[in-house]
């Protein structure tokens, strides 16, 4: 059985049949719109059995739900400090290193889905269909119960927290400082971190410099100058990756009337702004690696990366519609540019830590 | 991209005619014969969507005639501006105007009759009116943009096609639904919500029937196949069955010239039906949804108008599935 039910803001069970607490068997799945000034005023739900969706192996269902690959952002900065400060012997011991780690990646996780509950609420997820996990798009999972996940899961962090501030007090700084950001950039103005400039500056801070600054002092109290400057470019990197993201939903962010970096300048000047984007990223790069990392591997890696962009450079070229693939094609071969630099750290890592175990 | 020539199944014949010659400078040379041509091929079936909103709001024929006009002058003038981007050389079977005149008669005769529609709108005096036209005619010229940015693009998607067309062809079904009640000043937002979605439905499964004819399905004016992809332009229907083909299959595909090379690219004649009926039933839903959204308009029109809830219901089987009214 399926029906359609088309409610108003207004009406007094708008809120419970968005967020799917009307009902414990019934589900009622918003169906997407073209009209994006009117989403927002009214929405028609597709009202089905929740036994008649079909739901995904539970493996895939929570791979989708906690969006696991967007995980890539915060725990490949977390594995370079951690192993550095494991090799170099910074920690102040594990068990804080423990609780750093795992509260960090449940913040992420409980962040992540009150994003998408947030993304849902407000009805973004009705018209940038990439937006969100889609497992409430589905209808594979409530609002209402991605919500509790968030909740307990925000609540678990600020459980791990603990142990690091008992450790290093002036974690409760960084904290602090992490949340004024996340306020001033998302909570007051009630926008996503993604339509509007100030948002992506904030998201640079948060999953940049604050982060990887952040998570080395709570494991051992020290600020370090090469943290800082690869919290910096980590920052770049993952931006880099968010515009491409953005360029690819140029249209749709547009016709919402989202103001980031890419709907602001617009399809042509955007293409720019991405190259010149990656060439600075490559730049910021060499000079990290010559300050931090040694000569011979700011060279040999940075020639490498440089080499590999240039079929990156061609595809900017190549793109000339809004819509359509290349723009599809572009963001696939930038997210190769970003593994190829992380791949870098890798590499040079691993050299180093052979070459300490060695000495 | 042909012009449907489903308006040839619409037998009602308009109360008004939508072009007459004094309407334009005799003074300027051509365009009269250029417009005669023009709109003499067309069987108006915008004009008798109007039509059919106006009998039902009970619109003096004025309005009625001014939207009727408005439509097809704005429908036709983006034809005149189409063949030319498109280089099509035909158009209703007759030589395009672009061909018969010049490139520029065309462009111009197309600019005339978007400037006569702010005229005539303007001295209408309904400001809301001449805004949402306005806007309707920006949607429609980004979707024409849109429309050929992605010509020579064969991975394309059916969600972006989906965005393209609602800019460049259900742009004009909604105004059909939505005009006749803003002319009467009635601007309650549900209404023009519930109008909104069933004139992009309608949009959208008149322009993805358009798009099968082309694969000649449902094709009874023996349209001609596979025209959009010779021209480099992957249609709906294209879209949606190369969906997760790989790049060596769509090639074949592009460079199919007739509909056996086509299933055979495809995977055959089986698969093609597969994903045919797969397609039908993805428009069924959307046909189910313009139901819903018809019931709700019921229940926002008062009694007297409830008619016209009526004489929209049928228009699916008419746009979709080429179903002859009865």
């Amino acid at each position: 059985m399926s029906r359609f039910v088309t409610l108003s803001k207004s009406a007094p069970e708008f809120k419970s049949y968005l967020d799917g607490s009307f009902s414990s068997s019934l589900v009622a799945i918003p169906t997407s719109t073209l009209n994006v000034q009117t989403e927002s005023e009214t929405v028609t739900f597709n009202v089905v059995e929740q036994a008649e969706v079909k739901r995904p192996s539970s493996a895939i269902f929570y791979f989708k739900l906690f969006k696991v690959r967007s995980f890539l952002w915060i725990m490949f900065p977390m594995l370079i400090i951690l192993w550095r400060a494991k090799v170099e012997h910074v920690l102040h011991d594990d068990v804080v290193a423990l609780a750093t780690s795992l509260g960090l990646l449940a913040l992420y996780a409980g962040l992540n889905l009150r994003n998408d509950h947030f993304d849902h609420m407000s009805g973004l997820d009705r018209i940038i269909p990439t937006a969100g996990s889609q497992a409430i798009q589905k209808g594979w999972i409530r609002a209402v119960e991605v919500k509790s996940i968030s909740n307990k899961f925000i609540l678990l962090a600020a459980s791990l927290a603990l142990p690091c501030v008992a450790a290093f007090p002036m974690t409760a700084v960084y904290i602090l400082f992490a949340f004024v950001v996340s306020y001033a950039s998302h909570l007051r103005e009630k926008k996503g971190m993604n339509d509007w400039i100030g948002g992506e500056i904030a998201f640079f801070v948060l999953i940049g410099p604050l982060l990887c600054s952040g998570y080395e002092f709570s494991m051992s109290g020290m600020f370090r100058k090469d943290t800082l400057f690869f919290g910096l470019l980590w920052g770049w990197i993952v931006l880099f990756s968010r515009h491409l993201k953005n360029l690819e939903n140029i249209l749709i962010q547009s016709q919402v009337g989202w103001k980031n970096l890419i709907t602001t300048w617009g399809f042509d000047r955007a293409l720019q702004i991405i190259r010149w984007w990656w060439f600075a990223l490559v730049i910021f790069f060499f000079f990290y690696q010559h300050a931090f990392g040694g000569y011979v591997w700011s060279w040999y890696l940075t020639l490498g990366i440089g080499f590999y962009s240039i079929s990156f450079l061609i595809k900017t070229a190549e793109a000339k519609s809004p819509v359509g693939s290349k723009l599809r094609d572009l963001r696939t071969r930038g997210q190769f540019l970003v593994i190829l630099v992380m791949a870098s750290f890798l590499v040079e890592h691993v050299w180093y830590t052979i070459q300490s175990l060695r000495d | 991209m042909a012009n449907s020539v489903i308006e040839q199944k619409i037998a009602n014949q308009l109360s008004h005619k939508i072009y007459d010659s004094k309407d334009f400078p005799a003074y300027l040379p051509k365009l009269n014969q250029l417009y005669d041509d023009l709109f003499a091929g067309g069987k108006g079936f915008r004009a008798k969507l109007i039509k059919m909103i106006s009998e039902s709001l009970r619109l003096d024929s004025r309005t009625e005639q001014l939207l009727a006009q408005t439509i097809e002058f704005i429908h036709n003038a983006s034809l005149l501006h189409d063949d030319l981007v498109d280089r099509s050389q035909l158009r209703r079977g007759k030589p395009a105007a672009w061909t018969k005149y010049t490139p520029e008669y065309a462009v111009l005769a197309g600019d005339y009759l978007l400037a006569r529609v702010m005229v005539n709108l303007s001295g209408y005096g309904n400001i809301q009116l001449v805004q949402y036209t306005a806007q309707m005619i920006s949607d429609l010229l980004e979707g024409e943009w849109l429309q050929d940015s992605v010509v020579g693009d064969f991975f394309v998607t059916l969600e972006q096609l989906d965005r393209i067309h609602n800019l460049k062809t259900a742009s004009l079904f909604k105004w059909c639904l939505r005009s006749g009640f803003i002319a009467s000043e009635r601007y309650d937002k549900e209404l023009h919500h519930t109008l909104e979605e069933c004139g992009t439905i309608l949009g959208q499964l008149f322009q993805r029937s358009d798009d099968l004819l082309d694969y000649d399905i449902r094709n009874d004016e023996g349209k001609a196949v596979l025209g959009d992809l010779k021209s480099g332009y992957l249609n709906s229907f294209g879209a949606y069955i190369s969906k997760g083909k790989s790049s060596a299959q769509i090639d074949q595909l592009v460079r199919s010239t007739t509909l056996e090379q086509f299933y055979t690219a495809i995977g055959g004649k089986a698969e093609f039906d597969r994903a045919l009926a797969s397609f039908d039933e993805m428009n069924k839903e959307m046909i189910q949804l313009y139901h819903h959204h018809l019931d709700n308009l019921q229940k926002l029109l008062p009694a007297d108008e409830q008619i016209l809830v009526g004489k929209l219901r049928p228009l699916t089987d008419l746009l979709y599935w080429r179903k002859r009214p009865s």
